[in-house]
């Protein structure tokens, strides 16, 4: 029964990442504002430096400034990312007030507000990019920080394969579900499903060799990204000039 | 055009093809017939490049195929333009970010510069009318849709002759009426293709002739397709279809054929 919930648990798992991958793509799904036609790369670039700044920050005011900020643009995500944004972050934001409790009894409420805060923000800062960009997207956007050709394609082809094999190794648990009836060798069956993906990914990988070299690969890939700017991107990248140049002048 | 001579090919110590020959002209349009595991797909990945025969030999455009000429770069390069290749299984063909990308990919690596390739994928785009797929994730798509974009990112490099393993495997009935017509309609334009297919309800739509083969991973005939699909003693021997498929065929077969 313990081993039967473990499966169930498994295909759960499995099933709620490969949608959340696949709603992605899925163009009948409606994002929020946040994700109006803005460039990957000026939300990459802005999530990270962000990010940087609240870390290096010690002005509670700019902590909060960004806080806020992030905070107004959570508030036009849908609901289902809005959930999953705010989940996260006020889980990270208790964990650590948690973890801080015995400095704050010593009487340092700094930390206790300062920690927190950018814990907060910062995980709130990631989800808004996760929520509001494709991987893809995101993976693409890695041409234009210089990253090597070689490096996105690992990435991108580690996602298709996330997607494939996962798929896989569903339809093996579900068969797994349906052909035990209570009895033992649950690990067993379990450690044959890992086997058989390793085996079938790298089955999959010499395919797609072979297709590459189908189609005159020739030994380097090239992956291509614009930089483009529209007025979505003009008004993202004020906003976010803003938050910068706060940090700044209160230092 | 394709010149096999004597073709035996060992995974192993497992024979999977014994002595084949063949000839194939340009512009034919022939299907590879047989049972599971008779050496189909095996032949495919010779005449594609992919392995070379344990014996025998393999003409391309009266070059040899063999590993030392396809270890030239350029003559890599000439014979993987002028061959395409579809896979049985299209997921693991389709590699790239998204559809634009993933048709575009050829032509890149042919060495065009981007304005020719944007141009190039825009003709395929409107051939295979895949408008508005541009920026989907092709292993996102569904079964018929990865299909119609691993044979657009074929014909991006314009190929000669097409190869296809299983190509109707896995398609609703549409599609395949779809791929059926459109591989027609490729062939009428000059195209040479070569498809191994276990799908006997259109195969004769598509190709003029079959080469069937046996068990024993030999050359068991060479007819007109339409004569070989009639010769259901024959098919029968090569353990490829049974009882059951001699009634539909004398019934459904040669009237189609008055048809």
């Amino acid at each position: 029964m313990i081993k039967d919930a473990f499966i169930d648990k498994g295909i759960l798992s499995l099933f709620g990442m490969l949608s959340k991958i696949r709603a992605q793509d899925s163009p009948a799904i409606p994002r929020g504002p946040a994700s109006l036609n803005i460039n990957p790369f000026y939300k990459v670039a802005f999530t990270l430096a962000l990010i940087i700044l609240i870390a290096l920050s010690r002005n509670l005011l700019f902590v909060f400034s960004a806080l806020s900020y992030l905070l107004l643009i959570i508030a036009f995500l849908p609901s289902i990312d809005l959930k999953r944004t705010l989940f996260a972050s006020l889980a990270m934001f208790f964990i650590s007030c948690l973890l801080l409790a015995p400095a704050a009894l010593s009487g340092n409420l700094y930390s206790l507000f300062m920690i927190p805060s950018k814990m907060f923000a910062t995980v709130a800062a990631a989800n808004i990019l996760s929520c509001t960009t494709k991987w893809q997207s995101i993976i693409g956007a890695l041409k234009l920080f210089f990253i090597p050709d070689v490096f996105i394609f690992i990435l991108d082809t580690a996602m298709k394969y996330i997607v494939m094999l996962g798929e896989l190794s569903l339809e093996m648990l579900y068969a797994m579900k349906l052909r035990r009836f209570g009895g033992g060798g649950g690990l067993a069956s379990l450690s044959g499903v890992a086997g058989t993906v390793f085996l079938k990914s790298a089955e999959m990988a010499e395919e797609m060799n072979s297709a590459m070299l189908c189609r005159g690969f020739r030994g380097v890939y090239h992956s291509r990204a614009k930089l483009t700017m529209t007025a979505a991107d003009a008004a993202y990248i004020i906003a976010n000039a803003s938050i910068f140049a706060l940090f700044f002048y209160l230092r | 055009m394709l010149e096999l001579t004597d073709i035996s090919y060992y995974y192993g110590e497992h024979e999977a093809l014994a002595n084949v020959s063949m000839n194939i002209q340009r512009g034919e349009s022939v299907s590879l017939l047989g049972a599971n595991g008779c050496g189909k797909s095996t032949l495919l990945r010779i005449l594609n490049g992919l392995i070379f025969p344990s014996s025998g030999k393999y003409m391309f455009g009266g070059e040899p195929i063999t590993k030392k000429s396809l270890s030239k770069q350029a003559f890599s390069n000439r014979f993987h333009s002028r061959i395409g290749f579809l896979f049985q299984n299209v997921e693991t063909q389709l590699f790239c970010t998204d559809v634009y990308d993933e048709i575009a990919f050829g032509p890149r690596q042919a060495g065009m510069s981007e304005r020719d390739v944007d141009i190039r994928v825009k003709e395929i785009i409107s051939l295979m009318k895949l408008g508005g797929f541009e920026h989907r994730t092709p292993y996102h798509l569904s079964g018929g849709e990865k299909k119609k974009i691993a044979l657009a990112s074929i014909l991006a490099l314009s190929p000669e002759v097409l190869a296809l393993d299983e190509p109707m495997n896995g398609l609703d009935p549409k599609s395949a009426r779809w791929l059926c017509e459109f591989l027609a309609k490729q062939n009428a334009l000059g195209t040479t293709l070569i498809l191994s297919t276990h799908n006997l309800d259109l195969v004769n739509e598509i190709t003029k002739r079959s080469i069937l083969f046996s068990e024993e991973h030999k050359v068991a005939a060479d007819l007109p397709t339409l004569e070989m699909l009639e010769n259901i003693e024959l098919l029968k021997k090569v353990n490829m279809v049974d009882e059951h498929y001699s009634s539909y065929a004398l019934n459904y077969l040669p009237r189609r054929h008055i048809d």
